[in-house]
């Protein structure tokens, strides 16, 4: 049904309510007007025998019958007068018609008696009967209808104007209406040459209002969205994810510019398989007018890859019915990039678990550790033998176990260095609990039968416990140490006597090395490396030494190296032996020099950048050497090998220390391309009664020269072994037999 | 017996010759009919009240002696008219001679029959003074200022004397004045 406007409503309603009221009036006056009309009829009729009455009495009175007669001829005579009878004393004196009240009555007669009355008496005498016409009535009802139909076209005329003017007066809104139909926000509108009447200039002014408030809110939720653009990536969606509108955050992210974007699903920048159901399971949730929080991984237009974090929320129009999708997004990229090396950082490569960097980021939440060292016994001899790889899925396998406990809550395991885990257990536990688990642990890791090749094998381990949490790794590495010595199968450090007097001997040799840090009293000691041929010296080896105060007794690194790695002066050990030969060195001419370097001293970044710039300082790379012990290393032959490699580039060289002493790895070797191979003592030292020593020196030596390695021979303590090694055709021999650990200053003259 | 006969013709004859000489100078009909109408008028008065003291009507008819026949004749018509009562009053006519009315009592009205301009002058003088009504036998009597006469026609017309109604100073029934027909 077309909606009626406004203006014709309330014409149609004025109509429709003046012609109910005209009728209603016209139906309640014309019966009243009849009625008064009737009344008026009778009354003249009445007025009529009223008026001939007195003459007819007093002429009956005075017995003027003719007179009586004449009057009633003239009476009759009356247009309305359809019948008269005069009866006077029961007799009829005239009559004009025999008219019948009850018929006449019907025929439209209005009839009235009137007594005659005697004038001298008073006394009715006789009636005058009147039968009066309803011709005048009819005639002026008529006129009335006749009137009334002039007037209703004229009532007519009046409701066509009216409705015109209703619609002349309201044309001022229908411009409004038109004006305001075409507004878009942020738009202004024209309201000129609009008729201005009060009520319309009301409106008007309204609207301008409005349009102000709407334009300063659309100026406002510009800003906004470009606050909100310049901060995130926004995407708009429609309902099936096919991409509307991009932001430019997006294109510099993911490459794709607004055209390519636009009409793209957005299943197409997600990035792979898992994150497609993420984005069917961002689509579902959104659908359910619900709003969608999370991480997405999304594909760059060069194949690479992002992460966002998203936010994807259904705008809903008044009807609560979704009309599109808006994800605003926060690169995290490199959040997650941050993350995983952090997880990298914190994670041991080969058997996925936690390694020591997360344990003392996690031992320092915790107010009352337990903590284990546990140690695979026999894991280096199986790993020499079967090799890395298996060495490795031993690490795994054993991780697994370890992985099995960290279902009890508040025990999480690590991997540390070598062969060793750790278990760390919260203030939950007592001391019994922990120590009860660990040794289920360990039953299970020594019920464990794992298969390399063909074989079974069964891997023994221990463990070391402790509860003290400023020194839990020390106490637990002893109480490993003091398990694996008395092949205790756990050993718990606070219940072992020795632990707390080898702990208190460590904290003497920790105090004493602290103040001989800070009394520069930790030294060098050179000893110099002879060419075995020439026997001249060409390099020395620097040998850290501890000034005793007091007595100024020269302490060997033996008894304070360790205690300064549990310490952690270590670093500051090797910065002070880094110092001091340098400057020696750059004094003396024409050798080269070595210092020790451990594993420790490597992974350590400070102590590596300090060394480097002291190289950088000094210009003494290409005389530098670098000794790392052999048994070190392997589990991080990765950063051995950058580290190496970053040394050589610099001109210096690289030394394999006490080769030999261990379980020789010539795959280690030709990794790390070194420059020296320094035999240990332990084979040189009677290497010329020993023919193991023999044999293995000679393999080395075999080997080294294949490779191009020169070898040096330490611990040279006769001319018997002097000259056996120099038969063999070793390149370089060390010992007190040729020259002992002198300070190293004595070099500078 | 002859002589009866004889003196009853004669006496006949006599009359028919009064009758005749009436005939000559009074219309019997219009004599009955002012014997109907006149008294009728007097209860029209007003002020009838004042001028019948004892709920009496006296009329009294005045006439020349020579015209006292034709007075009696009224006087008869009125009485065979009404008997003794008018209305509910009593009626009494009594009959005189314009040289003797004064004689008689004050009358609540006069019947004059024809006569002199001085005697119905008197008659009028008289009676209008005590607003008496004074009517008369022809309305040619009307330039001696009397009040009300009869005559017939084709109808009977009922005469006033407009002029002569401020002399009498008589209210009569106002619808008596729409059946008359004034004379000025």
């Amino acid at each position: 049904m077309k909606t009626i406007s406004l203006s014709l409503k309330i014409s149609l309603s004025f109509i429709l309510v003046s012609i109910v009221t005209l009728t209603f009036f016209y139906i309640v006056f014309y019966h009243l007007f009849e009625q008064q009309m009737l009344k008026v009829e009778s009354e003249k009729a009445s007025l009529i025998a009223k008026t001939i009455e007195p003459l007819i009495a007093m002429n009956h009175f005075l017995g003027l019958k003719d007179d009586i007669r004449q009057l009633a001829e003239k009476t009759a005579e009356h247009d309305q007068v359809a019948g008269l009878s005069i009866e006077i004393e029961n007799q009829l004196i005239w009559s004009l018609s025999g008219l019948d009240d009850q018929g006449s009555r019907d025929a439209g007669y209005i009839f009235i008696t009137y007594p005659i009355t005697n004038p001298v008496k008073a006394e009715k005498v006789g009636s005058i009967k009147i039968a009066y016409t309803k011709e005048a009535l009819n005639n002026a009802m008529q006129n009335i209808h006749n009137e009334i139909l002039y007037y209703l076209g004229g009532l007519a005329l009046v409701f066509v104007m009216f409705v015109l003017l209703t619609r002349y007066l309201f044309s001022p809104f229908e411009q409004i209406a038109q004006r305001v139909k075409n507004y878009e926000p942020g738009s202004a509108i024209d309201f000129s040459l609009i008729r201005a009447e009060p009520e319309v200039e009301a409106i008007t002014t309204s609207f301008e209002s409005m349009v102000a408030n709407i334009r300063e809110y659309t100026v406002l939720l510009e800003r906004y969205k470009h606050s909100v653009d310049e901060s995130a990536i926004v995407v708009r969606m429609d309902l099936e994810g096919t991409i509307t509108y991009v932001n430019e955050e997006f294109s510099r992210l993911s490459g794709y510019s607004l055209e390519e974007s636009l009409g793209v699903s957005v299943f197409v920048i997600c990035h792979s398989e898992v994150n497609e159901s993420q984005c069917q399971e961002v689509l579902e949730t959104v659908r359910a007018k619900k709003i969608w929080k999370g991480n997405l991984q999304n594909g760059r237009k060069n194949g690479g890859t992002y992460y966002v974090r998203a936010t994807v929320v259904p705008i809903l129009d008044e009807h609560d019915d979704i009309i599109e999708l808006i994800s605003i997004q926060q690169d995290i990229t490199q959040v997650i990039e941050q993350q995983e090396k952090i997880t990298r950082q914190t994670t041991d490569p080969t058997t996925g678990l936690h390694n020591r960097v997360k344990l003392e980021e996690d031992i320092q939440h915790i107010d009352h550790p337990k903590f284990a060292i546990i140690s695979l016994d026999n894991y280096n001899i199986i790993k020499d033998y079967y090799g890395w790889e298996s060495g490795n899925k031993i690490l795994k396998e054993v991780a697994e176990i370890f992985l099995s406990i960290t279902a009890i809550e508040n025990i999480s395991v690590y991997k540390l260095t070598g062969s060793n885990y750790a278990v760390l257990g919260n203030q939950a536990f007592d001391m019994d609990l922990f120590h009860g688990i660990c040794r289920a642990l360990l039953k299970k890791i020594n019920d464990y039968t794992m298969h390399l090749d063909d074989s079974s094998i069964h891997i023994g381990a221990s463990a070391g416990l402790t509860s003290n949490p400023e020194h839990y790794y020390s106490y637990a590495g002893l109480a490993l140490q003091h398990a694996q010595e008395t092949r205790h199968l756990t050993i718990i450090y606070e219940e072992a006597e020795n632990l707390v007097q080898r702990f208190e001997n460590n904290q003497m040799w920790t105090k004493k090395l602290n103040l001989a840090l800070n009394e520069n009293r930790i030294v060098l000691f050179s000893q110099p490396i002879f060419n075995a041929e020439t026997l001249k010296i060409e390099k020395y080896e620097c040998l850290v030494r501890m000034i005793d105060e007091g007595d100024e007794k020269v302490i060997p690194p033996c008894l304070f190296l360790d205690v300064a790695k549990k310490s952690k002066l270590y670093h500051q050990v090797t910065k002070q032996v880094i110092t001091i030969a340098f400057d020696v060195f750059s004094k003396v001419p024409d050798v080269d020099f070595s210092i020790n370097f451990s594993l420790e001293d490597l992974l350590h970044v400070p102590t590596v950048e300090f060394l480097k710039h002291k190289l950088d300082e000094s210009g003494l790379a290409r005389r530098f050497v670098l000794e790392i012990v052999e048994t070190e290393g392997i589990e991080n032959f990765n950063e051995v090998s950058d580290f190496v490699a970053d040394m050589k580039i610099r001109g210096c060289k690289i030394a394999i220390d006490d080769f030999g002493s261990g379980y020789s790895n010539f795959a280690y070797l030709m990794k790390l391309n070194v420059d020296y191979i320094k035999i240990d003592g332990s084979l040189i030292k009677e290497i010329d009664q020993d023919a193991n020593s023999q044999i293995i020196t000679s393999t080395i030596l075999d080997f080294s020269q294949q490779l191009k390695i020169a070898t040096v021979a330490e611990y040279v303590h006769d001319q018997a072994v002097l000259d056996y090694v120099q038969k063999l055709g070793i390149d370089y021999v060390q010992g007190f037999h040729l020259g002992e650990p002198v300070p190293i200053e004595t070099l500078i003259i | 017996m002859a002589r009866t006969y004889t003196q009853i013709g004669l006496l006949f004859v006599l009359m028919m010759m009064a009758c005749q000489v009436l005939a000559d100078r009074y219309d019997p009909l219009l004599l009955r009919a002012q014997a109907t109408i006149f008294p009728k008028i007097i209860l029209l008065d007003q002020d009838l009240e004042k001028k019948t003291p004892g709920n009496e009507v006296i009329i009294t008819i005045v006439s020349t002696i020579h015209d006292s026949h034709a007075a009696n004749k009224l006087k008869q018509f009125v009485e065979d008219k009404y008997s003794s009562s008018l209305g509910n009053k009593k009626l009494i006519v009594n009959v005189s001679t314009f040289d003797e009315f004064e004689q008689e009592s004050l009358a609540s009205a006069y019947i004059v029959l024809n006569g002199s301009e001085l005697s119905v002058g008197k008659i009028v003088s008289y009676a209008s003074s005590h607003e008496r009504i004074v009517f008369s036998y022809s309305y040619s009597e009307f330039i001696y200022d009397v009040l009300i006469s009869l005559h017939v026609k084709e109808k009977t017309y009922v005469y006033l004397n407009k002029s002569a109604m401020q002399l009498y100073g008589i209210r009569f029934m106002p619808v008596f004045y729409k059946i008359t027909k004034i004379i000025e």
